[in-house]
């Protein structure tokens, strides 16, 4: 189980306002989309909750914990940030096991089983530079599975899928769901993210302007989720 | 106690994987970057050989020289610049090459994995500190392995060149280059076996720093302005000065001295080591855009 809180987080890089008095409540065994424009915030807002960039105002609490206080990241997480990144001499395996040697958690058989739910064949002897784009985005949904973490954040899943592929990120995500992981997805498409999301924010210019329940309805259990759209001209609100 | 001695044993695990990830993908992956390393070093092999020849058939030396001597040509530097009438600031080429293709070699990795593999690592190790560590030591690793296959090239040029396979410098030619006699020579050969390498990982310690607050290029610019300034003035504190033998104790009375050498280097190695970790820290993990 996983809380997390968005508390007034603003950030500002180079004079230009990325994010601004975001603040929102999310709770575990939900899915949320998040909606916008090409540099409306999407992934910043992303980086921000995986501890990967620095709030310049407000805060973020996982499970209470501070990110960039009592925590630099957070605890449990997988994430597909952009473009997946792997090193390009080693097979998807290979990669994946180096990955999940870092914190012990899962084995061989967790690996390939994660391998294969994204489509991908575990015994494939290619390295990863031959991979074609869609392949490397399955291997970098994977990744961000493979360990079952209790916070996943996935930043445009589909792209370069087919509708395969599609279909098994549908899948996947649901059942993330069902396992009480708090997921956070990023998606051009409004339909797709209809289909994916329980809840769905749309930003705008680093704010977050609406927020709407997804036309495929949750599971009926309460959801908690409150966004404070800044006033024009005004401070961001309490 | 049991569980701070777990931590601390969690922490090694950490830092070995850490360690060879760092050392798999930016030294071992990267093997053709040291490919130019003996074409860089075959300059002045080229040179002291061509050299002696021309000396040689004046009458002025016997044609033969060793390894020793190569060493010392490759690592002399240049004389102490004294603006002067007439007197025209010549750039220390090679030296100056040994330097910034260095720079290079050293400047894309730690980007490189900031932006991909190793934030995926860094999401999982929750360990800023084992990420500097583990570039750390990879630079120090990267910076041995180019003097590393510059020496090599050496040895493997002498008898390729028509020289002697041996480390001890020749009098003839110590006295020529260096204007030092052959005791002291041996003295060069230990300040060229160490400082050219110790001075090398300061300035890209000190690289690997500045761009963790000004990007890949401030970096590399940061190298190129310490090189070029410390072939133009005669100090300590720039700390190319210490690579260079021509500007050593043991050739000038006003040299430096090997100790101050060491000091300098170590001092700009802690120094960047820190500033960097301070600024790795406060990073925010971007794309390139």
């Amino acid at each position: 189980m996983v809380e997390l809180v968005i508390d007034n987080l603003s950030k500002v890089i180079r004079n230009t306002t990325i994010l601004e008095c975001i603040s929102i409540k999310l709770e575990s065994g939900k899915i949320y989309g998040l909606r916008g424009k090409n540099g409306s915030g999407k992934t910043m807002l992303m980086r921000a909750i995986c501890g990967l960039i620095r709030p310049s105002e407000g805060k973020i609490f996982i499970n209470g914990e501070q990110l960039g206080k009592d925590i630099s990241f957070p605890r449990s997480v997988g994430a597909l940030i952009e473009n997946p990144a792997f090193i390009p001499h080693y097979t998807g395996l290979r990669n994946l096991q180096i990955l999940a040697s870092i914190q012990g958690r899962v084995g061989n058989d967790r690996i390939r089983e994660s391998i294969s739910r994204v489509g991908l064949y575990p015994e494939d002897k290619r390295k990863y530079k031959k991979y074609s784009l869609g392949m490397k985005q399955r291997l970098g949904i994977a990744a961000a599975i493979m360990e079952e973490p209790d916070l996943v954040v996935l930043d445009e899943p589909i792209n370069a899928l087919d509708e395969k592929g599609v279909e098994l990120v549908r899948q996947i995500l649901h059942d993330l769901k069902k396992s009480g992981a708090l997921v956070i997805v990023a998606c051009h498409d409004k339909e797709e993210l209809d289909s994916l999301s329980d809840i769905i924010f749309t930003m705008e210019a680093g704010r977050i302007t609406a927020q709407e329940a997804a036309a495929s309805p949750s599971d009926g259990i309460g959801i908690s989720c409150v966004a404070h759209p800044k006033e024009a001209g005004g401070a961001c609100d309490a | 106690m049991s569980s701070s001695s777990s931590a601390v044993r969690k922490t090694k695990g950490l830092l070995a994987k850490q360690l060879r990830h760092d050392l798999t993908v930016g030294l071992l992956h990267s093997w053709p970057k040291y490919i130019p390393v003996v074409l860089i070093f075959l300059i002045p092999a080229f040179q002291q050989a061509s050299l002696v020849r021309s000396e040689a058939a004046l009458g002025h030396l016997a044609a033969s020289f060793t390894t020793g001597d190569l060493v010392l040509y490759a690592f002399r530097g240049m004389e102490v610049y004294t603006p002067a009438q007439g007197s025209p600031f010549q750039v220390p080429v090679v030296w100056l090459i040994v330097n910034l293709y260095l720079a290079y070699i050293i400047g894309n990795y730690p980007v490189q994995d900031l932006l991909g593999y190793g934030q995926q690592l860094l999401l999982r190790s929750r360990r800023r500190g084992l990420w500097w560590a583990g570039k750390c030591v990879w630079n120090l690793a990267s910076v041995l392995t180019y003097y590393a296959v510059g020496w090599l090239t050496l040895l493997m040029a002498t008898p390729l060149l028509g020289g002697t396979l041996s480390l001890i410098p020749t009098q003839a030619l110590t006295a020529l280059h260096m204007r030092a006699s052959a005791y002291i020579a041996k003295d060069l050969l230990l300040s060229a076996a160490v400082l050219p390498v110790l001075t090398s990982i300061a300035l890209s310690l000190m690289q690997m720093g500045v761009m963790m607050y000004f990007k890949s290029i401030g970096g590399y610019v940061a190298v190129v302005c310490v090189t070029a300034s410390s072939a133009y003035f005669f100090t300590p504190l720039l700390i190319g000065n210490c690579s260079m033998l021509l500007r050593s104790r043991l050739i000038r009375a006003d040299g430096i001295d090997f100790a101050v050498s060491v000091l300098s280097c170590l001092s700009v190695c802690l120094l960047a080591a820190a500033v960097g970790y301070m600024g790795f820290c406060k990073k925010d993990f971007l794309d390139k855009a």
